[in-house]
């Protein structure tokens, strides 16, 4: 028998990628620890994390190459050599390309993210405008209502010098677990916490004030802190009359949004309104910590967190110790993430329809509306569809893109298990796990890590940049960072730091990189802001080109849709994180849905009443899109009449409930978070 | 590895590390009815409009030792931990039902399984899976032979 050894390698099963110590044994992952956790005791792993085993070894992996013997979506595939996947994939490309021009092909990435710049540079390569993600649906929204007002890449929260913390919204317990050391850390250093969240949730239960306002009315809060800071003279002038573009116009805008009209509006008392304004604006300096997905999964969203990132700027917290900072710490160069720019010289898919997102581009095409550009041939038809893992449960009305994707000339999907998302597919190929693949990971203040492979990949699976590659040699194509193969293209990542790659193995811990630019403050006064006016944009001139409102106008979800309120009369918010859940792809874990059950169908005590529902009953909810079962759970921490349901559950998910368009018409985010519903018991 | 594991259900937040770390450090992951040594409880307050979930392990507390009549339960006089003799135990759960935190079960083949403290683990030089894994403070691994 062998020693137990160590590995530094790295998490893949969520999106957080933590750096972890894998204990292996015989070959074999035994258990795994996280890595420089500041906690009293142990290293620290979330629920996803501990169960690590289970995920490597599970059985629904993909061991080799197959391709479909059955109908498209009936699921059945025999086992091929990666020669003929790759042959395939080569012809089947190519000839869409040759036929009927390279933007009929999609390119697409799910989770994992670190492929993303090598698919890129694929779908460049081979001329396509449509390489696009599930960044469709998530963070980019919000990314772009930053960018939209600062001009920059969303600045992260200076934790280390905060005085007050705004959180709005994150339920970091569980979303970001590993943050739990992090944000006791502020508790404990007197940081004042102010946390924006429909539930009482544990993060709330920690903060010193919790706005605890309905779902998707976070455009009027904000804009009624904008009203108290102004109001009472507590903005900051200086920084104001500089800097920023359309002060007077929101300022005149925000004069409606008196505390007591928003309390009408968000539910939250006008007192907590007004006291949240004004410690923000004067007990600073202060950082409002952002999330994904909970702000901008609303049809409002993007205006919504714009009015949110405005109270950075008109109190003068950008950019300055313990604000928002464009460089909070070290820094050192890496070449590929952010920096490939998507090919743009034709119409990609989404791009009529969100034409902001392509004019403050993330260099990523909007496929938010897949399943219709499938279906509906608009704005032209697609062919052919390359596709890492890709799960259709992440989008609106699942079953409808699971039905899209059967129409495809040719689909493949790159995965580590076998999905349902991968039925429809003509070709399914295995992809490794960061436990079985090496990796050059660029960490904040300037940091690199070489992420080892702990075991050996199982059966035939590959890294999923070594695919990327392989496929781009087989079609002829060219690109001058993925074409001399993988070693090659992980000393290109590191190449702007100064390190080679085989000095970075020699460092198992990781180290800094050579070229290191110290933390900045105030980069402003040296360079313009990259926004049209060179100011920070309180109104946007991109939206207003694009024939959006230029100030972060407050629109109410429940005023504007047409869904009658006397059938739905409950509020839905679907998919708030749970610690042991990751969109769909968790549910083939028994020891993580062993935890609670699911579906769980989660609604107030006086809504169970209400509507005759025990707790533990067996539930329908009902939207006007779809129909869901589950089990009721009272949970009361959210308020009454809002039912929360987490999704992408193959046994009744969430996601059949939400329209596909129901929408923000800015980002093409679908309303997840803010849609309507009703329950009933269900039939035995 | 000395002490006893602490818990302090005010720092818990119901993040389920602790409870799916014990499943993996005593099964493996073909393993799929396997069950956690730590339970998950509700804890409301009504008044605040708050809840959350906590996950308790076993407190080595002793009282399923009396409740068993076939010795099947034994406090070990090394570690002071309560421990099981599976190979006497007829399943008959009376240690099922005295358990304060609801932290015996019955295996696959319907024998006491319980906390063992992650003994091999220890002996090893490693924490115990649930400490191990807690991000939040909630389990400590308290040194007790000073006292």
């Amino acid at each position: 028998m062998s020693e137990e050894k160590i590995v530094k390698t790295s998490c893949g099963i969520c999106g957080g990628g933590c750096l972890l110590d894998a204990y292996v044994k015989d070959g074999k992952l035994i258990s795994v620890e996280g890595v420089g956790r500041m906690t009293p005791d142990g290293a620290g792993v979330c629920a996803k994390g501990a169960a690590a085993t289970q995920f490597l070894y599970n059985k629904e992996r993909i061991l080799y190459p197959m391709k479909r013997v059955g109908e498209k979506g009936e699921g059945k595939f025999a086992r091929i050599s990666w020669d003929e996947a790759y042959d395939m994939i080569a012809e089947n490309l190519m000839k869409v390309r040759e036929r009927y021009g390279a933007k009929h092909t999609v390119f697409y990435t799910g989770y994992p993210k670190w492929n993303r710049p090598a698919l890129l540079r694929l779908a460049n390569a081979y001329g396509s405008p449509n390489y696009c993600t599930e960044s469709s649906t998530c963070f980019q929204a919000a990314a772009l209502a930053w960018r939209s007002v600062f001009g920059n890449h969303i600045c992260p929260p200076d934790f280390a010098h905060a005085k007050i913390v705004l959180i709005w919204s994150s339920n970091l317990y569980h979303s970001n677990t590993p943050m739990s050391g992090m944000y006791r850390g502020l508790k404990k250093r007197g940081v004042h916490i102010i946390d924006v969240d429909p539930r009482h949730t544990v993060t709330a239960h920690d903060a010193d004030i919790h706005l605890q306002l309905t779902p998707g009315t976070d455009g009027a809060l904000a804009l009624a802190m904008g009203h108290v800071i102004i109001e009472e003279g507590l903005y900051d002038k200086e920084f104001v009359e500089k800097y920023v573009y359309g002060f007077e116009e929101y300022a005149e805008y925000v004069k409606q949004f008196t505390p007591e009209m928003a309390e009408k509006i968000t539910g939250v008392a006008a007192e907590k309104i007004r006291e949240a304004a004004v410690t923000y604006a004067t007990c600073g300096p202060a950082s409002i910590m952002f999330s994904a997905a909970p702000i901008v999964h609303h049809i409002n969203g993007v205006q919504n967190y714009r009015a949110v990132f405005a109270l950075c700027a008109i109190t003068g917290n950008y950019d300055i110790e313990g604000g928002n900072r464009s460089q909070p710490g070290p820094a050192s160069p890496a070449n590929e993430f952010g920096k490939v720019k998507r090919f743009d010289k034709e119409e990609a898919i989404g791009q009529k329809d969100f034409p902001v997102w392509f004019d403050l581009s993330c260099d990523e095409a909007q496929c938010s509306r897949l399943a219709d550009y499938i279906l509906e041939e608009e704005p032209y038809k697609i062919r052919a569809l390359f596709a890492m893992g890709l799960n259709h449960r992440m989008w609106p009305q699942p079953k409808r893109l699971g039905e899209a994707l059967k129409k495809l000339d040719f689909y493949v999907n790159i995965d580590f298990f076998l999905s349902e998302s991968s039925y429809a597919a003509d070709l399914v190929l295995p992809a490794s796990t960061t436990f079985e693949r090496d990796e050059v990971r660029t960490l904040r203040g300037g940091g690199f890590y070489y992420s080892n492979r702990a075991v050996e990949p199982l059966g035939e699976a590959k890294n999923d940049i070594e695919i990327i590659i392989e496929v781009l040699k087989r079609m002829g194509l060219h690109d001058e960072a993925l074409e001399n193969g993988y070693e090659a293209y992980m000393e290109h990542i590191l190449k702007p730091s100064g390190l080679t790659l085989a000095e970075l193995k020699s460092h198992p811990e990781g180290m800094p990189g050579k070229v290191i630019f110290p933390p900045a403050v105030k980069t402003y006064e040296s360079k313009p802001f990259a926004t049209p006016t060179g100011k920070v944009e309180l109104r946007s001139v991109v939206f207003e080109r694009n024939g959006y409102d230029g100030l972060p106008v407050y629109r109410d979800y429940r005023e504007m849709t047409k869904v009658s309120r006397e059938e739905y009369p409950l509020i839905l918010n679907t998919g708030s994180r749970k610690p042991q859940f990751f969109h769909a792809r968790l549910y083939r874990m028994p020891w993580l849905t062993g935890i609670e059950t699911e579906p769980m169908i989660e609604l107030h005590p006086e809504d169970g009443k209400k509507y005759q529902i025990e707790d533990g009953a067996h539930v329908k909810v009902t939207s006007p899109a779809g129909q869901v079962e589950g089990t009721a759970a009272y949970n009361i921490s959210g308020k009454p009449g809002v039912v929360y349901i987490y999704h992408g559950n193959a046994k009744g998910d969430a996601n059949e409930l939400i329209d596909k368009d129901h929408l923000d018409p800015i980002s093409g985010f679908p309303g997840f978070k803010g849609y309507f519903c009703r329950i009933e018991k269900a039939g035995e | 590895m000395n002490g006893q594991i602490k818990f302090d259900q005010e720092k818990c937040v119901g993040c389920f590390a602790c409870y799916v770390a014990c499943i993996s450090a005593h099964h493996g992951p073909e393993e799929e009815g396997a069950l956690s040594c730590r339970s998950i409880r509700k804890v409301t307050v009504p008044e605040e409009g708050f809840q959350k979930n906590v996950c308790p392990g076993c407190i080595h507390c002793g009282l399923c030792i009396k409740a068993c009549d076939r010795g099947a339960l034994y406090r070990d006089e090394k570690t002071g931990l309560v421990l099981t003799r599976p190979e006497k135990c007829d399943g008959c759960g009376k240690c099922l039902d005295v358990c304060p935190n609801q932290v015996i079960h019955l295996d696959e083949s319907q024998k006491v399984k319980k906390c063992d403290g992650c003994l091999k683990l220890r002996e090893k030089g490693q924490l115990p899976a649930c400490v191990r894994a807690c991000l939040t403070g909630a389990l400590v691994l308290r040194d007790t032979t000073g006292e």
